[in-house]
């Protein structure tokens, strides 16, 4: 399933967050959204969910215009992940990943179709351990990962997370990558928002680089994180290297206050 | 992998329960009073046209009353768990979003005026004409403005108004019989109701708790957050508008006969929560026969109480509330700050 934004413009509260954005998203591919703290990423990334209201422009799946698309029909094709997503009642990590189901049926009668793709999810997520204790209970990195499997659940062709491994160990951070490249090998298409560069270069297909509410540039890994690039956007330098094949890539700043 | 997900032989228990406690309530509450009566003979005797004293007790003082307790009850209980769902807060209350303020201002209102003397409905129909008001004001208020804090706060500003105005029309009342009056009613009754009150508030009643109740799979949902709700294909202003719309038809016309009654809202969702595993939607239904059976047997509590003047319901409520609301407050504070 593809999408596509043409010249979408966003304010918020009478700010300019997001501006002239026009990307093509193809199936089956983990996109990498990156870009330095205020570039406008979450933004982005609601305005794919359909979440946010968009002052000119236009966004298209498969060149059906979102707004044409009933709410639960969209809910079906696409799941959307916040940043520090979270459970405002003590409920169960199955009653929690449960919810996911909801675009396809009444969660209160649970048939197989449910209970498998819950199984999955909570088996993809690395959270059957965690099943029967309430997820306010759980540490952060845990939760992050019963609300992935929540979104895993749902089951759409398009994944939409914002910041999904921010909370996780370095492990679980490069486990749910390699899931999520799988998800997209599979078909689906993965958009993330991601911190991680070394993270991003190694896992995603394509990569979105935001700044200053525009896109800066776009492409595969090795031609967006560029030595240039990381010092215009991010005022960092870059060290690079190689392992078994997999180009890496570290942020460095010299002279910082407090290291010896 | 074992999960246990399917709630429904779960909840049909539960709600079989409540139920049939609420049933034997009523039958006790029918039986009880100044007067014990025998239900068996009465029942023949309306059944054979005989008017007996206990009859016409039973007929015409403790099934009203009964009833009215039942609905009132079973309205609070309810939109106590509809509106906690929605707002994703264990605290929240029917006087939360100014409903309750406010019908009681609309039928204040209508004993300074006097109009409650020359036709006794004009209460009840000042009650609900509040209540209405209040969402009415509450609606322009967040018209623009979805999120649920924007609506407590305008709830909170509407009840200060109402519970001003409350006090100007006890300040200003032409005579102390006047205040005297408003100030009993205030405090909430079920004392001496008919079938005039229970036919008045039955329509809006059920359908209030039709427009909650409708709501139930989006409140799960819900506890995921307004953001994540939505895109699961959640519509927030139709559930927005719906609990809204439900509490205020249910309590409006509940606090028009019955005074302010507090708290059931909040007591009942709290102690049944754990058994439906903490999900809003379910806490619905079993909040409602929850409530009514809370206040039922508050009803009955007022009626044997061996007090000169009997003891008016609402302050019976209010009593044990109040320290209730503030256990929860401090339980909060550790459970649910973020």
């Amino acid at each position: 399933m593809s999408l596509s934004l043409s010249n979408v413009y966003v304010s918020l509260s009478g700010k300019r967050i997001l501006e002239n954005i026009s990307l093509d998203i193809a199936a089956g591919k983990i996109i990498g959204l990156i870009g330095p703290n205020g570039a406008g990423k979450s933004t982005l990334i609601r305005v794919l969910a359909g979440l946010q209201h968009v002052d000119a422009g236009q966004m298209t799946i498969n060149n059906h215009p979102i707004k044409n698309i009933p709410q639960l029909e969209l809910a079906k094709k696409i799941t959307y992940l916040p940043q520090t997503a979270q459970c405002h009642w003590p409920m169960t990590v199955e009653r929690v990943v449960m919810l996911g189901r909801h675009p396809h049926e009444d969660i209160h009668r649970t048939d197989n179709v449910d209970m498998r793709a819950v199984e999955a999810a909570i088996k993809d997520a690395d959270i059957t351990h965690l099943i029967g204790r309430p997820v306010n209970e759980l540490s952060g990195g845990e939760r992050a990962r019963v609300m992935l499997a929540r979104a895993l659940a749902t089951q759409s062709d398009i994944l939409l997370a914002d910041e999904p491994i921010v909370s996780l160990d370095p492990r679980h951070q490069i486990e749910v990558m390699a899931l999520l490249k799988l998800l997209a090998a599979q078909g689906k298409t993965i958009i993330v928002v991601l911190h991680e560069l070394h993270l991003a270069m190694r896992y995603c297909d394509e990569l979105i680089m935001l700044n200053d509410k525009q896109v800066v540039s776009k492409g595969v890994p090795s031609v967006v994180l560029t030595k240039e690039n990381l010092h215009k956007v991010y005022g960092v330098d870059a060290i690079f290297g190689e392992h078994n094949g997999k180009k890496w890539v570290l942020p460095w700043l010299d002279n910082k206050k407090g290291e010896t | 992998m074992e999960l246990s997900l399917n709630n429904r032989y779960k909840d049909v228990r539960l709600c079989l329960f409540l139920f049939s406690t609420l049933l034997i309530l009523c039958l006790v509450s029918l039986s009880i009073g100044e007067i014990n009566i025998n239900l068996i003979n009465s029942l023949k005797d309306i059944f054979n046209n005989e008017s007996s004293l206990n009859s016409i007790i039973f007929k015409e003082i403790r099934l009203p009353r009964t009833l009215l307790a039942v609905l009132i009850g079973a309205s609070l209980g309810l939109s106590g768990a509809a509106l906690q769902g929605l707002v994703r807060n264990p605290l929240a209350e029917p006087g939360l979003i100014g409903v309750s303020t406010s019908a009681a201002l609309g039928s204040v209102i209508t004993f300074y005026f006097g109009l409650s003397a020359l036709f006794p409905l004009a209460l009840p129909l000042g009650g609900i004409t509040g209540a209405l008001l209040a969402v009415i004001f509450l609606y322009l208020l967040t018209r623009h403005n979805t999120s649920m804090l924007a609506i407590i706060l305008a709830g909170v500003a509407i009840s200060s108004l109402a519970a001003a105005l409350t006090a100007l029309a006890l300040n200003l009342a032409p005579n102390p019989y006047a205040s005297l009056e408003i100030f009993f009613w205030l405090m909430g009754s079920l004392a001496d109701r008919s079938y005039s009150h229970l036919s008045l508030i039955l329509v809006p009643t059920l359908l209030g708790w039709w427009l909650m109740l409708s709501t139930r799979r989006e409140l799960d949902v819900l506890a995921l957050g307004e953001d994540t709700a939505q895109s699961l294909g959640v519509h927030l202003s139709t559930v927005n508008k719906r609990i809204i719309l439900g509490v205020t038809l249910s309590v409006g016309s509940a606090v028009s006969v019955s005074g302010g009654i507090g708290f059931i809202g909040l007591v009942i969702p709290h102690l049944l929560r754990r058994f439906v595993g903490y999900q809003p939607g379910r806490l619905l239904l079993c909040s409602a026969l929850g409530g009514a059976i809370l206040l039922l047997t508050a009803d009955m509590v007022v009626r044997l109480l061996p007090t000169q003047q009997e003891l008016k319901i609402g302050v019976l409520t209010a009593l044990l509330g109040a320290p209730f609301f503030l256990h929860l407050i401090l339980k909060s504070k550790k459970e649910w700050a973020s």
